[in-house]
């Protein structure tokens, strides 16, 4: 839940509304959001593609791409509502209190300037200081994200440096300016696993000594048990779950979540994979009451009439479903999902 | 070093290319219709004599062997002489080229100037009110075919507002051309300090180059929207922007660099074509160009003239098209040689 009076909540989130306003119709990529990030944590963001979780990270530093528009909703970082503030004032706040890496490193890196001219400019940019004295910066930064060989490296164009090599140049770029908040967008899909472990290393070590707060976005559930603290499950633009990784993952209680981890491959007890049948919805025409009870196995005509309300799940633990709030009296076995993959 | 390497490499390249546009066109201006030898006789000229000059001309021999001897005379940097002017072909091109040359270039550099700040502006204020006047303009520019552009131009800007001199050719008729260094008017004559001159050869460039520029200026404009609005659409920037790059370095440091390089290709394919002469423009403002020399040629059947007009052109193209691709080379590190 969100607590902005909490004295560790770094970034509270409060009905968050960002629509996409295409020729097909309205699409609201985020419905009414809210959770809040706490110092010193990495809270993952998960959810299937289109989901949504993107579009949330884009809302917070309020680069949303047209056709995409953020309706309503406040954003607090740090005691400071970032909805009121200016063009000029957001930009100010990028890159400096809230630094982004992105899913591709090497997409995300500028192809014409060599990665050190862009690490340095950054923090020129930031620092006002001198053009040597940033290039300096930039090659300790790289030194610091374990760049063999930086001063050689910051020579280097993006091409020539591997994904991995592009992603920790991404990482040293968000993370030379200490920001108060860290937004990874999914950064270690496209890199292979040993590379993928040592950029997960290199934030949490850097997100803890900082006692800087993460978003984390990822659709990887593997990675959220290994580095996450807290977790917040987005389908169709709402958020379905939230709560501490230890509890959701012992005490799943969405059907979705549910789903999800029962979908997940797992070398430590012998089970067969499932899956959730179906796909995601049609953004534009979201299904009525519950968006999940076309694929969810244990709906009702309830589901389907009436959008079930966040309840309380547990210790600091919310979901949507009626099944939940006690609005439908039914069990939800986990056997469910394994006889819906057979 | 690797430019070095780079240039060499694409200079070999040429060499077949122009071998084979000077086959391709020896052999088109020979096997079409029509016999260059009418240029040399008159109404009672006897067929023994039109052999004889058959035979001068060296018409008669086979096909190849006409090449050859028009290659070997080419190589030694002999074009022939032209049958229609009389004179050497190397000499009346060299005397024409430079009133493309000047026609060309200062219309390609308006219409860069103009086109590639409105092609951005639109796409950074995507839908605004600059970007449908720029959408006006562009429609207008590719729509528009410039031969009626022109003469609208002469009609408006000289005939009823008097505001540009007549279209008769580089210069006014009573002044006389600046001494010649390069064959360039405007250059010339600020040599040589030739100020009446200047402004004269100025004012008569003025109507062609607002014609070749406004056509040019469209695809240039549209081309640099497009391309600068996926550059804007593309991660690296939302990557910058993430890092509290401010917009205007985004626009013209980040984003202008990547967004140059689509229309880069398309302003040297443009200029290489106009600097093989525009028809059209050249024959609206009585400009003395290659461009017309060329028409005169072909009409005749002039051999000499068209095969060396051809392959000035072609040589220009491939050397329009060696510079972009050292450009290319040196702005995009992604290019290896």
């Amino acid at each position: 839940m969100v607590q902005p009076g909490r004295p560790d909540t770094l970034l509270g989130v409060m009905g968050l509304h960002t629509y996409f306003y295409t020729y097909e119709g309205i699409v609201k990529a985020v419905n009414s959001v809210s959770f809040g990030l706490n110092r010193g944590e990495i809270t993952g963001l998960v959810g299937e593609s289109g989901s949504g979780k993107s579009v949330t990270a884009q809302s917070i530093i309020q680069l949303v791409k047209a056709p995409g528009k953020i309706v309503s909703g406040e954003v607090w970082l740090d005691g400071e509502d970032l909805m009121s503030f200016s063009r000029d004032e957001m930009q100010a706040v990028r890159g400096r209190k809230i630094s982004m890496i992105f899913q591709e490193p090497r997409a995300a890196l500028n192809p014409l300037f060599t990665v050190g001219d862009q690490i340095s400019r950054v923090i020129q940019l930031r620092e006002g200081c001198a053009r040597s004295i940033a290039e300096s910066r930039a090659v300790e930064m790289m030194r610091a994200v374990e760049i063999a060989d930086p001063e050689r490296r910051a020579d280097a164009y993006p091409h020539e440096l591997s994904g991995g090599m592009c992603q920790r140049v991404m990482v040293a770029m968000a993370l030379s300016a200490n920001p108060l908040l860290l937004i990874a967008d999914e950064p270690t899909t496209g890199l292979d696993v040993t590379v993928q472990a040592q950029v997960l290393d290199l934030i949490r070590s850097r997100v803890r000594s900082a006692g800087s707060a993460c978003l984390f976005i990822t659709h990887d559930l593997g990675v959220v048990a290994e580095l996450c603290e807290r977790v917040i499950v987005m389908y169709a633009g709402r958020v379905v779950e939230q709560g501490p990784v230890s509890e959701i993952f012992a005490r799943p209680r969405h059907p979705y979540t549910q789903g999800l981890i029962a979908s997940t491959l797992r070398v430590d007890i012998d089970k067969p994979i499932s899956t959730i049948p179906g796909t995601v919805p049609d953004a534009v025409h979201l299904p009525s009451g519950c968006a999940f009870h076309p694929r969810c196995p244990f709906a009702e005509d309830l589901c389907q009439q009436e959008e079930p309300p966040m309840v309380e799940a547990g210790q600091d633990h919310v979901t949507r479903c009626h099944i939940v709030s006690g609005r439908i009296k039914k069990d939800m076995i986990a056997e469910a999902w394994e006889l819906e993959s057979v | 070093m690797r430019l070095l390497q780079y240039v060499a490499k694409r200079l070999l390249h040429l060499i077949p290319v122009l071998l084979g546009v000077s086959i391709i066109i020896f052999t088109i201006s020979h096997v079409l219709p029509g016999n260059p030898v009418y240029l040399f006789v008159g109404i009672d000229t006897t067929p023994e004599e039109i052999e004889a000059i058959t035979k001068r001309l060296g018409l008669d021999k086979p096909l190849h062997e006409q090449y050859l001897i028009w290659l070997g005379n080419v190589l030694r940097g002999d074009l022939g002489d032209s049958w229609f002017t009389s004179e050497s072909v190397a000499q009346d091109l060299m005397r024409r080229f430079p009133a493309t040359f000047e026609l060309t270039t200062v219309a390609l550099l308006v219409a860069i100037a103009l086109g590639v700040p409105l092609g951005v502006l639109s796409a950074v204020y995507r839908n605004s009110w600059i970007d449908n006047i720029s959408r006006g303009v562009t429609l207008l520019g590719v729509s528009v075919p410039s031969f009626w552009l022109g003469l609208l131009l002469i009609y408006v800007l000289f005939f009823l507002l008097r505001i540009f001199p007549p279209p008769s050719g580089r210069i006014g008729l009573l002044i006389s051309p600046p001494d010649r260094i390069t064959g360039l008017y405007l250059v010339d004559s600020l040599l040589t300090g030739n100020w009446k001159a200047f402004s004269s050869s100025a004012q008569h460039l003025a109507l062609p180059v607002m014609t070749q520029a406004l056509v040019t200026l469209a695809p240039i404009t549209r081309l640099m929207r497009s391309s600068m609005l996926e550059v804007l659409g593309s991660e690296y920037i939302q990557a910058a922007r993430a890092n509290g790059v401010p917009d205007r370095q985004i626009y013209f440091r980040d984003a202008l660099r990547n967004a140059l390089l689509a229309p880069l290709t398309f302003v040297a394919l443009v200029y290489g074509n106009l600097l093989g002469g525009s028809v059209v423009i050249e024959r609206i403002f009585a400009w003395p160009g290659v461009g017309r020399y060329a028409l005169e040629s072909i009409v005749v059947k002039d051999y000499n003239a068209v095969q060396g007009f051809v392959l000035l052109a072609a040589v220009l193209y491939v050397t329009v098209f060696l510079i972009v691709d050292i450009l290319y080379f040196v702005i995009d590190p992604r290019i290896t040689a």
